[in-house]
């Protein structure tokens, strides 16, 4: 059973300048032909101000400081379920954007199911525009660990 | 090139997207996704090590297969802009499964003067497992 004190804990927030090779790289993997992606003047045809990230490319920063996020916590990746994910998404963040996100524990409640007792964590991580200030995102992730 | 945009008055509830069939996921991929997110855990593309884990052979990251569903969705859903999306994971992909997409209009609404559409979707291998449930909200203004 995980310990409720991380309930509202809150992870040291992290910055990050969105290169376009990082964007092109990442639509490559995900097999995304859109040329908006590979193409700054593509881009800027369909209204772009530069080459803008995919929906998902906040992933790897759903996890602030993700190396130490399950060590803080205390799970074991053998107890570990991925429960789903959600995004909001609150303006289009483009390459040269440098955004300051951070993630805390929003809650944890323990239910219990065929598998017995489990706790459910939900983890928020809420990105915005270091410049405009703007909110970008929010992630929100679901992990099941069972007891 | 020239890209055909939606009138949110075309939308209604039950209509289907076009189902996509993928390609295989290849381990060129598994392994170009592992390096494009960061995420370097190596049931994605070390066989053994994927075994030793009780695993048939590597399996796909579940937020790759979230960029594809969210992919297959903006490519339909030309004009519009996302503004939520949702996704549970229900069984593994393996190396080498093709997934199709298939989606619909689950609700069309108007809130704040704008105009929003909710669409479904479903993951499912070539044996029809189903692999995954996304869902978006998207926004029209027109």
């Amino acid at each position: 059973m995980l310990d409720r004190n991380f309930i509202g804990y809150e992870f040291e927030p992290s910055e990050v300048t969105i290169q376009s090779y990082q964007i092109t790289q990442f639509a490559n993997a995900i097999r995304d032909t859109n040329p908006i992606y590979y193409d700054l003047n593509e881009a800027k045809a369909q209204g772009f101000e530069d080459i803008p990230v995919p929906p998902t490319f906040f992933a790897r920063m759903s996890y602030s400081g993700e190396k130490n996020f399950y060590a803080t916590l205390g799970i074991d990746f053998k107890k570990l379920l991925d429960g789903g994910k959600e995004y909001n998404y609150y303006s289009q963040c483009v390459a040269g954007d440098t955004l300051v996100y951070q993630t805390k524990v929003e809650n944890i409640v323990e239910k219990e199911g065929k598998r017995g007792k489990m706790d459910i964590i939900s983890v928020v991580t809420q990105g915005k525009n270091k410049d405009t200030n703007v909110k970008v995102f929010d992630a929100t992730i679901t992990l099941i660990v069972f007891h | 090139m020239s890209v055909k945009k939606f009138n949110f008055e075309e939308f209604s509830e039950g209509i289907e997207l076009p189902e996509v069939k993928n390609n295989p996921i290849t381990r060129v991929q598994l392994i170009d996704y592992a390096s494009a997110s960061g995420d370097y855990n190596l049931l994605h593309f070390d066989e053994s090590f994927a075994k030793k884990a009780g695993l048939k052979g590597c399996i796909a990251h579940g937020m790759l297969q979230a960029g594809m569903i969210s992919s297959y969705i903006l490519n339909w859903a030309k004009g519009g802009i996302l503004r939520n999306f949702k996704i549970r994971f229900l069984d593994v992909v393996n190396e080498n499964d093709i997934l199709t997409f298939k989606g619909k209009i689950v609700n069309k609404y108007q809130e704040n003067n704008e105009n929003f559409i909710e669409i479904s979707v479903v993951s499912k291998t070539q044996e029809n497992r189903i692999t995954s449930q996304g869902s978006a909200i998207i926004a029209f203004i027109s």
